[in-house]
């Protein structure tokens, strides 16, 4: 929800689609159903709550925050790995990675290790049959 | 990728047939199931994210924009993909932005033949793109809104902010066509639309908008006088824009300070000389 409430509206500052659209409840439903976008955004607000909250937390409490992060942006890149590596035809899932691909753009500009997996990684980069 | 999608007409991604068809043709689907609201929401949303930051990518490193854009993104008013739902503006500027990338690398590559006023037809799109801008300014009766109207203040106010952000972007994009075309020279030629983005920005009624405009403030911020400098270094430290979560706006800031010093030591100062400056800028 803190990715919801706060991290989306820096990405999207003047998002704010009708309800006749059904608002932004496409957000929730396409985080439930894609694996490594969870993990991504997770990694995205774990980031944000840190920098926001540096001023009052604790050093153990921003450690732990870090190792959090770290282990979310580890097992989404895992699994955008397998999905880039994989079979490719009829694929469901392959919008919702793709929008994960999207977010990791994002959470590059503030975490240097998405550039580094990136650039050793070309095939997950180009994400192509 | 987005353009294979496309040239494959939408299949093997996810989406459902229906949402594919909606895809294919400017159709509404507001009284369509959730399963194809909630699909189409969500490409609206994906794909202007990649469009926008495709374009900003190309004018802090003076490529042109991605070709597979053309497919997906126009000014056309039923597109699928409107970037004014996440940042404000209208697509037909943003359009014309693109094409001054594209001009400024077709002016790249040229220029090692021959000099810009030699290559017509480089002038020719040049004076078109121009004429486009000014003639979308006419259109919405842009150009003569004033942040001092009553009318004005109503606009700013409603939850359509897309008035005046669209007026923003189209005199940002006239000032950065200039500085494609004629670097920092012979700036007298585009003080009006300066001087308008900054009476804009000094507006107390879109201080709050002010995230959405990271693009404008950087192109008139490099070209402000000194007597405006204070402003630009005001509003690139400060919330909004400064945010603890997004340090690398601090590098906005650095890079206008950086141009500031390169016009005061050339004297003819180019484009091409700031983006050798800038092209780790991310101004989002």
């Amino acid at each position: 929800m803190h990715f919801l409430d706060s991290v989306c509206e820096l990405q999207l500052p003047l998002y704010n689609p009708d309800i006749m659209y059904g608002g932004r409840g496409w957000i929730l439903s396409m985080l439930l159903h894609t694996k490594p976008l969870y993990h991504a955004v997770l990694a995205m607000s774990t980031y944000h709550r840190r920098m926001v909250m540096v001023p009052r937390g604790t050093p153990e409490w921003q450690a732990e925050d870090v190792r959090r992060q770290e282990e979310h942006v580890a097992i989404c890149l895992d699994l955008v790995h397998q999905a880039a590596n994989g079979p490719c035809s009829n694929d469901s899932t392959r919008f919702g990675v793709a929008a994960c691909i999207l977010q990791l753009l994002f959470v590059d500009v503030r975490i240097p290790s998405f550039l580094t997996y990136f650039l050793l990684h070309p095939p997950v980069a180009e994400y192509s049959c | 990728m987005l353009q294979r999608v496309h040239e494959n007409k939408f299949v093997n991604i996810g989406l459902s047939e229906e949402s594919r068809v909606i895809l294919l043709s400017p159709k509404s689907f507001e009284n369509h199931g959730a399963e194809v609201r909630e699909e189409l929401m969500a490409f609206r949303a994906f794909g202007a994210s990649v469009v926008w930051l495709d374009i900003l990518f190309s004018v802090t490193t003076g490529t042109a924009p991605s070709q597979w854009i053309e497919t997906f993104f126009s000014s056309d008013p039923d597109c699928h993909i409107q970037l004014q739902d996440i940042m404000g503006c209208q697509n037909w500027v943003m359009v014309q932005i693109g094409r001054i990338t594209k001009l400024y690398s077709e002016k790249m590559q040229a220029a090692k033949l021959k000099p810009f006023d030699s290559c017509t037809e480089l002038v020719q799109t040049a004076q078109e793109i121009e004429k486009d801008i000014q003639h979308g300014l006419a259109q919405g009766a842009l150009s003569s809104m004033d942040c001092a109207d009553h009318a004005y203040a109503l606009v700013a106010r409603t939850s359509s902010r897309v008035v005046p952000i669209t007026c923003i972007y189209a005199h940002t994009a006239l000032i950065y066509l200039h500085l494609v075309i004629h670097g920092f020279t012979e700036l007298r030629q585009i003080s009006d639309f300066v001087s308008r983005v900054t009476t804009h920005l000094r507006c107390v009624l879109l201080s709050e908008l002010r995230p959405t405009l990271v693009m404008p403030i950087y192109i008139c911020g490099s070209v402000a006088e000194e007597s405006d400098r204070d402003f630009f270094r005001e509003v690139l430290s400060t919330p909004p824009l400064m945010d603890p979560a997004l340090p690398h706006r601090a590098r906005v800031l650095q890079g206008l300070e950086e141009i500031w010093i390169q016009r005061q030591i050339r004297p003819v100062c180019t484009w091409e000389d700031c983006l050798a400056l800038i092209s780790d800028i991310l101004l989002h």
